[in-house]
């Protein structure tokens, strides 16, 4: 009892963390534009976890953080308290506040209780966040992959060290936080006709997208969530074209946490690159560009000075790289990898869904995509990718593939998700 | 053949010099133009007036009823009385022709044996125009029970036809079932010839007064209508002892039906869903068991569970060591042999300055337990059923050309060692599948040989699944390390924490 006692205090310490507080936005609302609240809140979570990430890497003690954030919540708990009966707090969305509450604390319980570790986490990702929870820094890092980013080990030890049970699975909890968040402020960026069905089709996504092997301590699940936070900021720079600060900034802080979660996001900070450097247009453009280009940098440089091997997958990409291609047998492989990219649809229930849908409305509406068609130049980029990574593996073949498709596919899952609501808002019909 | 347009106006003032300028200046000469008011209140009687050649015809106020579509089709009949044409064509005043829409659709009427014709329209909304699609092709059968039909005003029909139709769907019943659905119906299943024409010869304007603009798609007016148009279908064809499937259709709409226009029925209902969606999803994750597991266990009692104590997935015999050595939060997994069918896991302690300390996990039985060390981190497992030795002894298959088959004659008292290395000799054959194969026929290989057979066939495929010819095998030699030279300090079935000696 003490446990979900102390999981239901935990969850709810998260949520309090992340209400529509504007102490954050300093300098953001010149223009006086009334951003919603679950916008504040993603931005007060891409800041907390920025936050987290600036501590990981210049090693500041745990501590100093743990206070900073524990400020942080005193801050909006107070504020929560003081505006308690003010009309203009959240009150439409403190339904929304509850329904992320409640299912993250369902997750919690389900990973509170299956403990089992798979075999990457075994392997490397319990092995780094050992290592940050026994305050060593990256730099003690002898684990087999020490060219693997750190960052959401060091989340999951961060929230390990700092709950009342000192139990490891609390960092994981935090992932879940993150996971029903992003996928509720995406939906968000609907606009229903009653809330009712936004409430329906977040549980829906759930229902079909939850696993608990995707909270057992591998990353897949956090490249997940910042990827919808990505594609949120997306929708709002290129569909809406907004030109609001927060989405710049909300897009920038969430591709800085893409790019230290898995060695994979490079692709997805590739596609994206792309994609601003062809549907945006003006000052906006290179602000994106060059931050892009500097936080790579930053990531790059911290792997300088810290001597990390920073070979991107040295397993994937041998050191005689054009000898090894010659000696493939590419035709049969990438027969082989385009079967199992159909398998590995079919396996993905909401990818599988989506691409029905996008078909059938393809049929109804064979112009509708054109406003959304820098989500297919990322799909596009992002096969690319995998088509290219899968075939020239050295790892064992097929089997890597195989094993490894479900959970790269998990990570863009829901990459279609706005422009197939969009249509139905479009159609009156949400 | 003369034609005969009936024009039925309420209210359309404003787009009546439109639609008679379109009649009176068809490329058709034959025409008969016949306009009935169905008792307007602006000036549309006025304009249609200063047209020469327009029969005009006023519905008395005393005979108007309510609703629209009882008086258009009252002054349908009323108008066709007067006609003489041997086609009739229906137009809404607020809709145009094309001027050679009645020359096409005529020449259609004398080439075939058609009874009504359908033309699809352009939409007109302000000063824009564009071409309704013809759904008719992609329609769903079961969710939509109804045959797409266009708006009256692309209607025309043979007289006897005509006159057949208005006698058989004139009832006063179904206020929302207009006379282009009623023709539809009459179309699709008394006289079976309802076609429509891939050609767009009528404008239909769409503005906030017409009707269909009430009827937003998925809006509660919408499936009243439906409703509406369901019953009227099934009472028109009840009546002319026509038997029609029941439909998905049907039930749906009188669903919705049934929930519109009560917020409280229908808050009540989605509440409900939602309800229901979330305990299915609490019962699909067994969210109940795993609430009273968290509280009736210990976070160890849970790992035991997660793990088993002694298995593959083992973490119960290292908190058992953890607990029984004192060794609190130093003792972790440290490698783990991810192999299809491990036999047994290493942990070491986490400490990296001791890391002597081995807990060795063999689930599968008692038999003695080799480990080969590759590096200082890794290792890998050999297992030989019966002998605690082993020989070494080099493998090569040869072509057997004719053959698909090749013969490995392994004697018992050799192990086969996970590390088999495929030498390619022919680039068509696929390394890997052909190494997936081989580690599947190792496993094979050691159930016989723990069943003490004496020959093992194994068959190598190529990446094209057929069996390949050029396949060499070898078995690779590597150093092993023995249980012996380790000191047991602790045994628990087949769970053993070990120190070098």
């Amino acid at each position: 009892m003490i446990e979900i006692f102390n999981i239901f205090i935990f969850v709810l310490l998260v949520s309090l963390l992340i209400l529509p507080n504007k102490s954050l936005l300093v300098n953001l609302n010149k223009k006086n534009i009334k951003y919603s609240n679950f916008e504040i809140s993603s931005l007060n979570l891409l800041v907390i976890l920025n936050i987290l990430w600036f501590s990981s890497v210049i090693d500041i003690n745990k501590f100093y953080t743990f206070l900073f954030i524990l400020f942080f919540l005193t801050i909006n708990v107070i504020k929560l308290l003081y505006n308690f009966n003010k009309k203009d707090l959240f009150k439409d969305e403190i339904i929304s506040y509850l329904l992320i509450f409640f299912i993250t604390f369902l997750i919690s319980i389900i990973i509170a209780h299956d403990l089992f570790f798979s075999h990457d986490v075994r392997l490397f990702w319990f092995e780094k966040t050992i290592m940050f929870y026994n305050d060593f820094f990256v730099t003690s890092d002898d684990t087999i992959k020490p060219e693997y980013p750190h960052f959401g080990t060091y989340l999951w030890a961060f929230f390990w060290k700092f709950n009342f049970l000192d139990y490891e699975y609390f960092g994981r909890i935090f992932y879940a936080f993150i996971y029903t968040f992003s996928i509720y402020f995406l939906i968000n960026k609907i606009k229903f006709k009653k809330d009712f069905i936004k409430y329906f089709i977040f549980i829906f996504i759930i229902f079909l997208n939850f696993k608990i092997k995707w909270f057992d301590g591998r990353q897949d699940i956090l490249l997940f969530s910042f990827n919808l936070f990505a594609f949120a900021f997306l929708h709002e720079l290129i569909f809406n074209k907004s030109v609001q600060k927060i989405h710049v900034i909300g897009f920038l802080l969430t591709v800085n946490l893409l790019m230290w979660i898995k060695i994979e996001s490079i692709l997805y900070i590739f596609s994206y690159f792309v994609v601003i450097l062809y549907y945006i247009k003006g000052h906006k453009k290179l602000v994106l560009l060059f931050s892009i280009i500097f936080l790579l940098l930053v990531k790059y440089l911290f792997y300088e000075y810290y001597n990390i091997v920073a070979h991107i997958h040295r397993d994937v990409f041998p050191s005689n790289f054009f000898t090894y291609i010659k000696n493939l047998d590419l035709l049969g492989r990438v027969t082989q990898v385009f079967l199992w990219y159909f398998v590995g649809i079919i396996r993905n229930p909401i990818l599988l869904i989506s691409i029905i849908f996008l078909f059938f409305i393809f049929l109804e509406n064979k112009k509708y995509y054109i406003k959304h068609s820098y989500l297919f130049l990322i799909y596009f980029i992002i096969s690319i990718g995998i088509f290219f990574v899968y075939t020239i593996t050295t790892y064992d073949f097929p089997f890597h593939m195989i094993g490894s498709f479900g959970r790269v596919f998990l990570q863009f899952s829901l990459i279609f998700l706005i422009p197939i609501l969009k249509f139905f808002e479009y159609k009156k019909m949400i | 053949m003369k034609a005969s347009i009936i024009v039925v106006n309420y209210n359309s003032e404003k787009y009546i010099e439109q639609c008679l300028n379109s009649l009176i200046n068809q490329s058709y000469d034959n025409i008969e133009i016949i306009f009935f008011d169905d008792c307007s209140t602006d000036r549309s009687l006025e304009v249609a007036k200063q047209f020469k050649h327009v029969k005009i015809l006023k519905n008395l106020s005393e005979k108007r009823t309510k609703y629209g579509s009882f008086n258009q089709m009252f002054g349908l009949r009323e108008s066709y009385k007067i006609s003489k044409g041997d086609i009739i064509f229906t137009l809404d005043s607020d809709d145009f022709y094309n001027l050679d829409k009645v020359k096409s659709i005529i020449q259609i009427f004398k080439d075939t044996s058609k009874k009504i014709i359908v033309d699809m329209p352009t939409i007109v909304v302000n000063d824009k125009k564009y071409l309704m699609q013809n759904r008719n092709l992609s329609k769903i059968s079961t969710f939509n029970h109804f045959n797409f039909f266009p708006q009256q005003s692309c209607f025309s029909y043979r007289r006897d036809v005509f006159a057949d139709l208005l006698e058989d769907v004139f009832f006063l019943k179904y206020p929302n079932v207009w006379f282009d659905f009623r023709a539809s119906i009459y179309g699709n299943y008394i006289i079976k010839d309802f076609s429509i024409l891939d050609e767009y010869l009528t404008y239909y304007r769409k503005t906030q007064k017409n009707v269909s603009s009430n009827f937003d798609k998925f809006s509660d007016k919408w499936w009243s209508r439906r409703l509406e148009y369901h019953r009227y279908e099934q009472e028109y064809l009840k009546n002319k002892n026509i038997k029609i499937n029941t439909n998905i259709d049907f039930y749906i709409t009188k669903l919705m039906n049934y929930l519109k226009n009560d917020k409280k029925k229908k808050n009540k209902i989605e509440f409900i869903i939602l309800l229901l969606l979330l305990f299915v999803l609490i019962f699909t994750l067994e969210i109940p068991r795993k609430f009273f597991n968290v509280i009736r266990l210990t976070y160890d009692e849970r790992l035991n569970i997660s793990y088993d104590f002694c298995s593959n997935r083992s973490v119960g015999f290292i908190n058992y060591v953890k607990n029984k050595h004192d060794i609190k939060t130093s003792v972790n997994f440290i490698n783990y042999i991810g192999v299809r069918n491990p036999n047994w896991i290493f942990f070491k302690r986490h400490n990296k300055q001791d890391d002597e300390l081995y807990i060795l996990l063999n689930y599968n039985n008692d038999n003695e337990i080799f480990l080969e060390r590759i590096d200082k981190n890794t290792f890998r497992y050999n297992f030989d059923p019966k002998y605690n030795h082993r020989i070494f002894k080099k493998i090569i298959i040869e072509n057997s050309k004719n053959s698909d088959t090749y013969e490995i004659s392994i004697q018992n008292n050799l192990s086969i060692s996970k590390n088999i290395v495929i030498t390619k000799l022919n680039s068509k054959i696929s390394q890997s599948s052909a190494e997936i194969y081989l580690k599947e026929s190792t496993n094979k290989i050691m159930q016989s040989m723990q069943k003490q057979e004496k020959n093992i066939t194994i068959k190598v495929k190529n990446n094209k699944n057929k069996l390949s010819n050029n396949l060499k095998i070898k078995i690779k030699l590597e150093h092993i390390y023995n249980i012996r030279d380790y000191d047991i300090i602790e045994k628990i079935n087949n769970c053993y924490l070990v120190v070098r000696k």
